[in-house]
């Protein structure tokens, strides 16, 4: 049996749960369009991260380090499928994301527009978009957790932003 | 500078890390060309609306539940259910289909 967690990397361990669970999640989700098995793979990508923390070079980057565990762990899953599921219903209600309701209609509209775009984008585009737009990952460490270059890490992102520009002309 | 070069840098452009006297150019151009002027707003718009809205939210009941079945599995001494520990071991071995 493995030992018990010792205080001081229980506490890591719930640091970045805190600071990488939601992006973690995102990308999980943004991949394999299904909440359950997004749950699954950010499960597998913590656990794999305390079991191979020692592989962490650089703490600056644990975000990125962890996002790149849960990529590559949702990439499993999708080598598995022959389909997968586009049911909007998996999708969270768009509007639970605006919390001022103010911006309550304008914001699950907006949410609700970016989505059907961005379920229309190729993955390896989708994925680095959300990396750098969404999860705001520096572009060096959107191509470190794609594993591909920096600059082809930024032809991706543009590429993603084209495309997303052009679906969504002159409604955002 | 033209439109097309101005496209070739326009990622370069929007991340900032452009030397200032390209930039400056950039800018020149944008501020006399339509064209540009809306393709970069409309980035703009995409990537702003990407921030505001582009995150499907992790809600308050999976994160709890989510860091609880994480500890079950790596630490023998999490007080939780065997239950909860066998379901989140099944989870990480890939055979849980519930």
């Amino acid at each position: 049996m493995a030992p018990s967690l010792t205080p001081a990397v229980r506490a890591w361990l719930v640091e970045l749960f805190e600071c990488c669970a939601q992006g973690a999640y995102n990308v999980a989700h943004r991949m394999l369009w299904n909440h359950a098995d997004a749950l699954d793979v950010v499960q597998r990508a913590f656990v794999k991260a305390m079991q191979h923390h020692d592989q962490l070079r650089d703490p600056e980057r644990s975000r990125s380090w962890l996002l790149g565990i849960a990529y590559r762990e949702a990439l499993l899953v999708l080598r598995t499928r022959r389909d997968v599921p586009t049911d909007p219903a998996d999708l969270p209600d768009s509007a639970q994301r605006a919390s001022d309701p103010a911006d309550l209609l304008v914001g699950s509209e907006l949410a609700s527009l970016l989505d059907g775009a961005v379920r229309a984008l190729p993955e390896s585009l989708r994925i680095a978009f959300v990396l750098r737009d969404v999860e705001e990952l520096p572009m060096r460490e959107v191509a470190e957790v794609l594993e591909i270059g920096e600059s082809a890490a930024k032809m991706r992102v543009a590429r993603a932003r084209e495309r997303l520009r052009l679906a969504l002309d002159g409604r955002v | 500078m033209d439109c097309s070069e101005l496209e070739a840098l326009l990622t370069d452009f929007l991340e900032g890390l452009l030397d200032p006297a390209v930039e400056a150019a950039a800018v020149e151009h944008v501020a006399t060309c339509q064209r540009c002027e809306a393709v970069l707003t409309g980035t703009h718009a995409v990537m702003a609306a990407a921030a505001d809205v582009g995150r499907l939210p992790l809600e308050a009941d999976d994160r709890d539940r989510l860091l609880g079945d994480i500890l079950a599995v790596l630490d023998p001494a999490y007080e939780g259910s065997g239950e909860r520990k066998r379901r989140a071991h099944r989870r990480v071995r890939g055979d849980d289909h519930e």
